[in-house]
């Protein structure tokens, strides 16, 4: 039985499952969605942080910044956050919709605004808000058509039917 | 490092990034798991994704964070773009529009970062 099973299984999820708030979404897309959008944004915050310290220690040189970036504790973190994230979407994939999933996790272009301003003291400009809300509507109007034209168009490919059909 | 080049830099790393989910379609797409040409799919996707690592962290030496992670959305415009070519998938006009506001967003974050010097 895998985690994912085994956290089902609990008595208390089940109760928490089975309210009527989560009829049309269900719990466990919900916890898949938000850790999703959490993991995301630690990667960039963490990545962030560790870029900055390695600034601190070899002020202007990008290659020495590199190396001790790479060196640094928190980039192992944000690799771990980063296979852990893809552990989990591929897990989200399974039950949902990549159409459905893909605008909400863009949610975390929110996220890494506020928490920049917040622990990396980034100055966010109306201009940027602008910018970033041009975005999230660009990512819900490409998430919104149609998941698979490849049956249609590509059919002559023999190779991409059957990988798409699955 | 001017913002220009960081600019820069960032658009070579979300075709980098295209390039790799590129590469992870034509290995799920292969009918036989596992023959040596879905390894080379697979193997060219990691190689990818290391790359960009190394691409974004110059990157986000040199911009910030706020700016850097939406603008990487123009991935999703490569992966597009990519894809029409590369795999010959039709592309939608709502998918049209969405690469538009999404080329709109990141024009404006540009533009921000040139702006503010920081």
């Amino acid at each position: 039985m895998s985690l994912f099973q085994k956290i089902r299984s609990i008595r208390f999820y089940k109760q928490v499952e089975s309210l009527p708030v989560f009829k049309r979404v269900p719990l466990h897309i919900c916890l898949g969605l938000s850790i999703a959008i959490i993991l995301d944004t630690g990667v960039q915050i963490f990545w962030k942080m560790a870029v900055e310290a390695s600034e601190k220690a070899h002020n202007a040189d990008t290659l020495m910044n590199l190396i001790s970036t790479f060196e640094n504790p928190l980039f192992w973190l944000v690799v771990t956050l980063f296979l852990l994230q893809l552990a989990n979407w591929l897990k989200v994939l399974e039950h949902a919709d990549l159409s459905y999933s893909q605008p909400i996790t863009s949610l975390s272009y929110i996220s890494v605004g506020v928490l920049s301003a917040v622990l990396l003291h980034e100055k966010i400009t109306p201009l940027q808000v602008a910018g970033i809300s041009f975005v999230l509507v660009g990512v819900w109007f490409i998430s919104k058509s149609d998941h698979n034209t490849l049956s249609t168009i590509a059919a002559s490919d023999s190779h991409s039917t059957s990988g798409a059909a699955q | 490092m001017n913002q220009f080049f960081a600019i820069l830099l960032l658009v070579c790393a979300t075709t980098i990034e295209a390039a790799g989910q590129l590469c992870f379609k034509k290995k799920s797409t292969r009918s036989a798991d596992g023959d040596l040409g879905s390894r080379l799919w697979l193997a060219g996707g990691i190689c990818c994704m290391a790359v960009e690592a190394v691409v974004w962290t110059i990157v986000l030496q040199n911009l910030n964070v706020s700016i850097a992670y939406p603008m990487g959305s123009l991935s999703f415009v490569m992966v597009l773009l990519m894809s029409r070519i590369f795999l010959k998938e039709r592309v939608q006009r709502d998918r049209w529009i969405g690469l538009a506001l999404i080329l709109c967003g990141t024009v404006l974050l540009g533009l921000n970062s040139a702006g503010s010097n920081s």
